[in-house]
């Protein structure tokens, strides 16, 4: 697979995609016909993967299962229902999306029934914390942060050498991209809230099992700070920050966000620089990314 | 006196199991038997303007029967994944990962000769066919290999390439190139 073939199927048919399927979303005044078209963005995830070579059509890995998972929860989401009846769905949902996605393997097992509980706490609180926001904030400001977030996991897959977590992750950000744009294309409609039960599920179940499948030495720290860095977007509706105008306040959020990624991903960039050789990365880039993280090559030579 | 007969006890229990732990590697070397200790599985795999050499720390196999002529002999032998080794820490664990072996799905790699024959001619001197199992897929491989064998002793060399797109490996394509040159040499005490 070369490069474009990999920037297209990776991130610019899923962002076309997207951005097409919420165009034909905001025309809908009716925000369930809304999230049903919406729902539309994540039902090729499973091919854009496939052509990847990141996915099986037939889930080999338990990691596999998040396309299918995402396509699930946007449909549970867009499915006529009374409140109390969806929060039983997606309860249901997070207890089996746990079971789907936490391997069952000899390495994790001490570990295991704490993932178990663990997950579907997650995605409940993600679900319900994600989804309030997206109502609340409507514009492109939103997926932006989103994208920030999904950005920083695709980053912290790659530290963690789980290259095709970090590619799945790739095309999740080309979705949010779309969705950024469509969201800037017509503003006054709520747009995320279609997208949100997809990317809290590949969002969340990425980020865990990049952990859970890594064989690096990236801290849990860093995965910790990566998954819970979506709710630093709760401090846009305090009021002295909801009184700043839009574009300080989107700003300033977006640094908020980034403190928790930033330092996740510094400690993670660290090990992964620490290990990287002259074999992976170009000399100049090596020099440059030691110097960033405060190894100096000459010792490293030495060494 | 309860004192000094539970130490002497825990002496005893710490005795024994080192007796045990010893006769440990006595075993890995008996008639038969493929171990790290006589033997060696490495691979060498390439990429666009680059390549990697690594191997495997932790395998166990045998030759049934340890004597007698060769050709009647099986050969079988279980490689632990998680023991991959390569010549950059950081590939090492990209290795491990899903993307490759996946070595917390598929914990163990196995090959079983099905047959050994002589071949005519040529640096090789024996063709052997079994089934490896590799990354949860079965599949049938023959490679060619030098044996010298002895009342003493048998010494096997082979190298042969394997596709690793055929047992599911199929990550990276373009960039990682698919053949995957694996490298043998395993010296096994016939008696």
């Amino acid at each position: 697979m070369n490069t474009i073939q990999t920037l297209g199927f990776g991130f610019l048919l899923p962002g076309l995609f997207s951005f097409a399927c919420l165009a034909l979303a905001a025309r809908s005044d009716v925000r369930r016909r809304r999230d049903l078209l919406g729902a539309l963005v994540f039902l090729p995830l499973p091919l854009w993967c496939f052509c990847l070579d990141v996915c099986p059509w037939r889930p080999a890995e338990n990691w596999h299962w998040l396309p299918w998972l995402a396509i699930t929860a946007c449909l549970i989401h867009a499915l006529p229902r009374t409140k109390w009846i969806l929060w039983i769905f997606y309860t249901l949902f997070s207890v089996a999306a746990a079971w789907a996605l936490v391997p069952d393997v000899e390495r994790l097992a001490p570990e295991r029934w704490i993932w178990l509980s663990a997950f579907p706490l997650v995605l409940l609180a993600s679900f319900d914390s994600t989804i309030m926001l997206s109502r609340r904030l409507v514009g492109p400001a939103f997926p932006f942060y989103l994208l920030l977030c999904t950005g920083a996991a695709a980053l912290l897959a790659f530290c963690a050498s789980i290259a095709s977590m970090a590619q799945a992750a790739g095309v999740l950000a080309g979705v949010v991209v779309g969705c950024c744009l469509a969201s800037w294309r017509f503003p006054a409609k709520s747009l995320t809230s279609a997208i949100v039960p997809g990317w809290v599920v590949l969002y969340a179940g990425i980020t865990i099992d990049a952990r859970l499948y890594t064989w690096s030495e990236v801290p849990l720290v860093s995965f910790i700070l990566v998954l819970l860095a979506p709710l630093m977007i709760w401090l846009t509706v305090l009021p002295p920050v909801r009184k700043m105008n839009a574009g300080r306040r989107t700003m300033l959020t977006g640094l908020l966000v980034m403190i928790p990624l930033a330092v996740g991903l510094y400690l993670a960039g660290q090990l992964a620089v620490e290990e990287v050789t002259e074999a992976e990365v170009p000399e100049p880039l090596l020099t440059f990314l030691k110097r960033l993280f405060g190894k100096s090559p000459a010792i490293n030579m030495e060494e | 006196m309860r004192r000094i007969f539970g130490v002497l006890l825990a002496a005893g229990i710490l005795g024994v199991s080192s007796l045990t732990a010893i006769g440990g590697p006595e075993d890995q070397s008996g008639p038969g038997v493929i171990s790290p200790a006589n033997s060696k599985i490495e691979w060498v795999g390439t990429k666009k303007g680059g390549k990697h050499t690594g191997g495997f720390k932790e395998f166990s196999g045998k030759v049934t029967p340890a004597t007698g002529d060769l050709t009647a002999s099986t050969i079988s032998v279980e490689i632990s994944t998680s023991s991959l080794y390569s010549d950059v820490g950081k590939l090492t664990q990209h290795l491990k990962s899903p993307d490759f072996f996946g070595v917390d799905t598929y914990p163990k790699a196995t090959f079983v000769s099905t047959k050994i024959e002589a071949a005519g001619g040529g640096a090789d001197t024996h063709k052997i066919t079994g089934d490896l199992t590799l990354h949860g897929v079965k599949r049938e491989i023959s490679f060619p290999a030098k044996i010298d064998d002895s009342a003493s002793k048998m010494k096997l060399t082979s190298t042969f390439k394997i596709n690793r797109d055929q047992f599911g490996m199929n990550y990276g394509k373009g960039m990682v190139n698919n053949e995957v040159t694996v490298k043998l040499t395993v010296e096994v005490a016939r008696k």
